[in-house]
């Protein structure tokens, strides 16, 4: 059986010395029909449609063609450069470079293009096919008049198109009578004619995806025996840009995808207790309980909903106005329509149709997409469409398990003035969307709903055409075209420039502070911070095993030697209780002093500072405290280098002045303070050292 | 890319919120009921959804004492934890005038009470929140007054949130006691005082916004003009629809434990030109198998009949192209524009205020929303609400009290379709031929119009899937065997349709063609095989099956584990018949 194509296109594209430019300063004729050329077959390959697509030369050196081999000697310099196909990047990459030094006859090539329609173009059928002309005619044609008429008659009874591209063949000072007869053909076939800056703008964007609508037919049952036959159509739907994607394993040699190694996935269950891996028929469903587990097979199916058949029943009709925005939840909406072929059905969707808009009513329906599925209910409102459609439409509303009863904080007493609100009212009036252009444009309307074109959704298409064409190259930033697409139109910002200044005035608003968390580490220890930095970037490599041992080794437990700073803010951040960190944080300090491994005890000094810098926040006695029995010990190992570090790094006793509740008023002679502290009854005279008595008496 | 799905979940968020019930034990035994009843009613919602909340229950005002702290005339029911069905059991089974009622009224003891729960709780809480479910007559004694204030504002300075439920069957007067405490509750701020509700079912909603987390999707600048911006929160008035199933997980059966799942991707070798044929989830049995690192992994799309590939990085890279997430003016239609029978795409979200991004944003959002709603006109914005999410243009509709909740106003956000998202309706019959009958038709029409009305609600539906799925769950986690009736609130009772004249209808509008659906149902039960599922296979299914000539009622999978399981090799390119065959020739024992 033939295969159906939506449509068969051929392009007469004329390479001839005609198209040459001898001004290098401009575009050439030749240049434009080859980046026309380029952005239609990519079009037709990002819209994915059941299209085909054929490119004939004119004026090629070479003549290829079948007429040309029945005939010989006619139909000359005529190239049948791409057959008929399915349009490719390849079709693109060979197109021509340069312009030949030879010229074509350009009727020649239509008839050419029609003959292969005709006799060469088999096992597809299709309604639509059309032959796009690229020619500037200043290579003029042999054609006579009664030759016209023939061909003429033949493409109208063939239902060809003809279009000409590039150039304006309804100016009346045309220079060739060539001109002349393209115009009658064009218009006798119904054909469109274009130049080349208007074709680019109008193909500036991609092409949505081409979607065949399928219907749901279903009965709308009203009551127990009243049931029309319906049928219900997708109208709006926020579908995926493309299609899902697939993996490879990229060769590290060639940069693509690898043809020996596929990526693969694969999933499986493992009980955390005894690590066993668990398969089915072992592997069951259970529902949460709270933070109990039901299993699926001890629930008593009989209790279980059955939802019955695929139907679209009737709950009930309601004003309209008790359906809001709000309201709707849910995946688009459809439009309903009596069943194809029905006229009883259709009249009498009709006529409901018409007596909703007249009563104000929306109907509330129950549907059951198909035998089984959860029900769920739909919104049916009367709809007369711009495309003059007359129908229902239909779209989902809420259960009540979805509202989320939020609460907000109350504003009710906060209130604004009039001449606040009034200046909101200027500014509506002049960025009035409706009227966003200067009269010269036809429609004034800015962004129509509907009509505008998604920019994320043309960046993706953009960025996959790149790629196909430059494999390799990094992807580009998002064309001009795209990124006006979010533009406030310029004569609605000139307008609005003096009633923002004014509302400025009229409101107190200050900007919030967002503190950044983290920062500190990074000002700590910049060497740190990037050596974390790049374990990330390995770890981010690694494939996502989310084995439970693995994520529990990681985690933090107490404060160690090798990092006590940020072990320290870690813990703190997971709410470890302050007397436990500080203890923790002062073992880690002394065994770093006792061992000083780098001889400059840096990593107990900053671990130090950080201790004390918390300290002074909150209670500096637990500080206080351990430098003091801390010094002792120092003393007694004789390590009085490191005692002189502490003092110059400033890391002695917190004072008074830093905090009030300290009991040290300075930090000159404090170790004559020892005698005279109260808070350390297990600080006895028995207990110092001999050392330390030298050490005190020496001073 | 295709799944732009907001998760709420997804923001970063430490601990879980905190919340206290407190019932007064000194009000009448109806009132103590009610608030009874409501709390169960609580703790089931959070039971059913399984939420991570942490929440304590506790009666004051009675005369005997339970509680671990040291605390007088205080019942600690449930003490603070995640809701668990035994604590469920216990407050429901409880009576709480059996613990008397206390000499005096004292209020400040139980709010001392519930800071030491707070403070000495185990895990980190994201908030605080104090339930008190009371009715507001009797002020506590005058000596423990000044107390129960200082308390109050104690707590409000540590960010706890007091929430009182006024529980009355009718308005009265409320003491000016409560007056004053509410003041302090409300930080001297405007306020207003609490309405009187009676009905459980309110007084759980209300206890549940007041204690449930419930996360703004954004946090924005909304900039109105250049230099010009006031802070918004983005919020999801409702759950996806798509997403209101009852949580789920696999367990192992022979233990009843919670399995880890593990997903790992790993290259496999393949033979060249073979390679087309490995799907994404394929494994054949003999390649090697190495860990797939991220940065050798390529997304590909096949288009102009070749494959296109992308790192992992450019994929992400290409969903937002356009900055980070922000909301900003375009411009203003008027709301006719905006029909939602012509372009609704998706749930939309609601706009609030913001003071923690901008300060003194209410009052501008207030003003533009006055604005917008006399001159009934829609803001048209953009909206990109995530970093990596897609960018859209939205409408922000002025409205009030959506979704009867006690929200005063606020913008609905309206999601716009593009010209990608509409599509395509095809050729429709031509209706030139006017009907001469219409008058009739209409009459009869807009009678069966009028029997059929009712007033709809927001919540007057209740998914009948999942309420029976909870009632099936309840019936086993509690051991009930009476159970709660289920009513299905999606189907209209019967009686409401026999208004309608079948007869007239089918005479003024039929006969109409032969329905799809009686047509479709009827082959259904007479032709179609029902399908065999693969755990009834066994031994002895096989073998009949085996002599009855029938395994190719099996599907080809099946009967390639039948061969599998028989070490019977088979080669990949066999159709069903042949498998079939081999079946037959190799597997009758």
């Amino acid at each position: 059986m033939a295969q159906k194509v939506d449509q068969a296109t051929i392009i007469i594209l004329d390479i001839g010395k005609n198209t040459s430019n001898d001004d290098k300063s401009e575009k050439s004729f030749f240049e434009n029909a080859i980046d026309c050329t380029k952005r239609i077959i990519e079009r037709k390959i990002m819209s994915q449609g059941k299209d085909l697509l054929g490119i004939l030369l004119l004026g090629s050196k070479k003549s290829k063609n079948n007429l040309a081999e029945q005939c010989p000697g006619d139909f000359k310099r005529i190239e049948l450069f791409i057959d008929l196909e399915t349009p490719s990047w390849k079709m693109i990459r060979d197109l021509p470079t340069a312009p030949t030094t030879a010229k074509g006859d350009w009727f020649d090539a239509l008839i050419v293009a029609a003959d292969y329609f005709k006799n060469c173009f088999s096992g597809y059928k299709t309604q639509n096919r059309r032959i796009i002309l690229m020619t500037n005619f200043e290579s003029s044609s042999k054609l006579d008049e009664s030759q016209f008429e023939r061909v003429l008659n033949g493409f109208k009874e063939e239902d060809f198109q003809v279009d000409v591209i590039g150039y304006d063949i309804y100016t009346d000072t045309y220079k060739y009578d060539d001109v002349g007869y393209i115009r009658r053909l064009v218009d006798g076939t119904n054909g469109v004619s274009a130049l080349f800056d208007d074709t680019m703008r109008y193909l500036v964007f991609h092409k949505r995806r081409h979607i065949n609508p399928m219907p749901w037919n279903v009965d709308l049952c009203i009551g127990p025996n009243i049931k029309i036959p319906v049928s219900s159509y997708i109208r709006i739907k926020d579908e995926s840009v493309v299609k899902s994607w697939t993996k490879a394993v990229r060769d590290p040699v060639t940069g693509s995808a690898s043809t020996t190694e596929a990526a693969s996935k694969k999933t499986w269950y493992i009980n955390p207790e005894n690590k066993d891996v668990i398969k089915s028929p072992e592997l069951i469903k259970g529902f949460h309980y709270g933070q109990e587990l039901i299993p699926f097979l001890d629930v008593d199916k009989t209790l279980l909903y059955n939802s019955g058949s695929k139907s679209l029943t009737v709950y009930g009709f309601t004003d309209a106005k008790r359906v809001q925005w709000h309201n709707l939840n849910g995946d688009g909406l459809s439009y309903i329509f009596g069943r194809k072929g029905d006229k009883k059905a259709q009249e009498a969707v009709r006529i409901l149709v018409e007596c909703l808009m007249e009563s104000n009513l929306v109907g509330i329906v129950r549907r059951v997409y198909n035998n089984g599925n959860a029900p769920r209910m739909y919104v049916l409102m009367p709809v007369i469409d711009s495309n003059d459609y007359v129908c229902l439409s239909m779209a989902g509303i809420c259960f009540k398990e979805e509202i989320k009863y939020m609460a907000f904080p109350q504003i009710e007493k906060v209130t604004c003035n009039k001449e606040q609100v009034d200046a909101f009212k200027d500014l509506i009036k002049a960025m009035d969307l409706t009227n966003a252009y200067n009269d010269d444009y036809d429609d004034n309307e800015a962004f129509p709903i509907a009509e505008t074109i998604s920019p994320s959704i043309q960046y993706v298409l953009d960025c996959i055409a790149f790629r196909a064409m430059n494999p390799g190259k990094p992807l580009p930033p998002p064309r001009k075209d795209i990124m006006m697409l979010f533009k406030v139109p310029e004569l609605i910002e000139k307008n609005t420039v003096d009633i923002v200044d004014k509302l400025k005035t009229l409101f107190v608003l200050k900007k919030v502070e967002v503190k950044k968390r983290n920062k500190q580490v990074v000002a700590n220890n910049d060497e740190m911070v990037s050596s974390s930095k790049t374990d990330e970037s390995i770890v981010n490599d690694l494939p996502k095993v989310d084995l439970p041992v693995s994520s529990k080794s990681v985690k933090i437990k107490s404060i160690g030697t090798v990092d006590p700073v940020n072990d320290y803010k870690a813990l703190k951040e997971l709410g470890k209780p302050k007397k436990d960190l500080i203890s923790e944080m002062t073992n880690a300090i002394e065994s770093l002093f006792h061992s000083n491994l780098d001889g400059h005890c840096t990593k107990a000094l900053d671990a130090m500072k950080v201790l004390r810098t918390e300290s002074i926040v909150g209670d500096p006695s637990d500080y206080n405290n351990w430098l003091r029995n801390l010094k002792i010990e120092l003393l007694n190992r004789k390590k009085d280098d490191v005692i002189e570090l502490i003092k110059q790094k400033q890391l002695n006793y917190i004072i008074k002045d830093e905090n009030i509740l300290s009991k040290y008023d300075s930090n000159d002679g404090d170790e004559s303070q020892f005698y005279e502290m109260d808070t350390a009854p297990n600080f006895t005279e028995t207990d110092i050292s001999t050392e330390v008595n030298d050490f005190f008496n020496d001073m | 890319m295709d799944s732009d799905d907001e998760i709420e979940e997804a923001a970063k968020w430490e601990g879980s919120p905190g919340t206290i019930v407190l019932i007064n034990a000194l009000e009448d035994s109806s009132t103590i009921k009610v608030a009874h009843e409501a709390t169960c009613l609580l703790i089931r919602q959070y039971l059913r959804s399984s939420s991570s909340h942490n929440i304590g229950v506790s009666i004051y005002g009675t005369d005997q004492t339970q509680t671990d702290l040291n605390s007088n005339n205080i019942i600690d029911i449930i003490s603070m934890d995640t809701p668990t069905l035994e604590g469920y059991k216990k407050l429901r089974a409880m009576d709480i005038a059996s613990y008397g009622k206390a000499k005096e009224y004292v209020l400040s003891e139980v709010l001392w009470h519930c800071s030491k729960i707070f403070k000495d709780y185990k895990k980190k809480l994201s908030s605080q929140t104090i339930l008190i479910l009371t009715k507001l007559l009797n002020p506590p004694v005058t000596t423990d007054q000044k107390r129960t204030l200082d308390r109050v504002v104690n707590l409000v300075g540590s960010y706890t949130k007091i929430t009182i439920i006024n529980i009355s069957p009718d308005d009265y007067p409320i003491d000016k006691f409560y007056k004053e405490l509410l003041i302090d509750i409300n930080k001297s701020q405007e306020y207003t005082l609490p309405q009187a509700v009676w009905n459980p079912n309110v007084i759980q909603n209300m206890m549940y916004q007041q204690s449930h987390r419930h996360l703004a999707v954004a946090k924005l600048s909304f900039e109105i003009g250049p230099g010009f911006s006031i802070g918004v929160g983005v919020y999801s008035l409702l759950g996806k629809s798509n997403q209101s199933y009852l949580k789920t997980s696999n367990i192992d059966a022979k233990t009843n434990e919670t399995v880890t799942r593990v997903t790992m991707r790993s290259k496999l070798t393949v033979n060249p030109g073979d390679s087309q044929k490995v799907s994404d989830d394929d494994v054949s049995g003999d390649s090697k198998e190495l860990p797939l690192l991220d940065s050798e992994l390529l997304f590909c799309q096949e288009y102009g009949g070749e494959r296109i590939e992308f790192t992992k990085k450019e994929k992400e890279e290409m969903s937002n192209p356009f900055g980070p997430p922000m909301l900003k003016l375009l411009g203003f239609k008027p709301a006719i524009k905006l029909c939602k029978e012509k372009w609704f795409l998706k749930a939309g979200y609601f706009l609030y205020p913001n003071e923690s991004v901008i300060e003194g944003s209410t009052v501008p959002f207030k003003a533009l929303h006055k604005a917008c709603d006399e001159m009934k006109t829609v803001a048209i914005c953009m909206l990109c609400s995530r970093a990596n999410s897609r960018p859209s243009i939205v409408a922000l509709a002025p409205c009030t009290r959506p979704l009867d909740l006690e929200i005063e106003i606020g913008f609905d956000v309206i999601h716009i379709p593009f010209a990608e998202n509409v599509r395509e309706i095809p050729q429709l019959d031509d209706e030139s031929d006017k009907p001469i009958l219409q008058k009739k038709q209409k009459e009869e029409m807009n009678k069966i119009l009028n029997s059929l009305q009712f007033h709809y609600k927001a919540d007057m539906f209740e998914n009948p899937k999942l309420q029976s799925q909870y009632r099936a769950i309840e019936a086993k986690a509690l051991q009930e065997t009476s159970l709660e009736p289920f009513v299905d609130s999606t189907i209209q009772k019967p009686e409401v349709y026999q208004v309608i004249r079948e007869d007239v209808f089918e005479e003024l509008f039929g006969p109409f063609g032969v329905s799809s659906i009686k047509r479709s149902c009827n082959t259904d039960k007479s032709n179609t095989i029902k399908k065999i599922k693969t755990e009834d296979i066994n031994e002895s299914l096989v073998q009949d099956m085996i002599i009855n000539k029938s395994v190719d009622k099996l599907t080809v999978a099946q009967i390639k584990n039948i061969l599998k399981e028989r070490n019977i090799t088979f080669s990949k390119s066999l159709n069903k018949a042949d498998l079939c065959e081999l079946v037959y020739e190799n597997c009758t024992s």
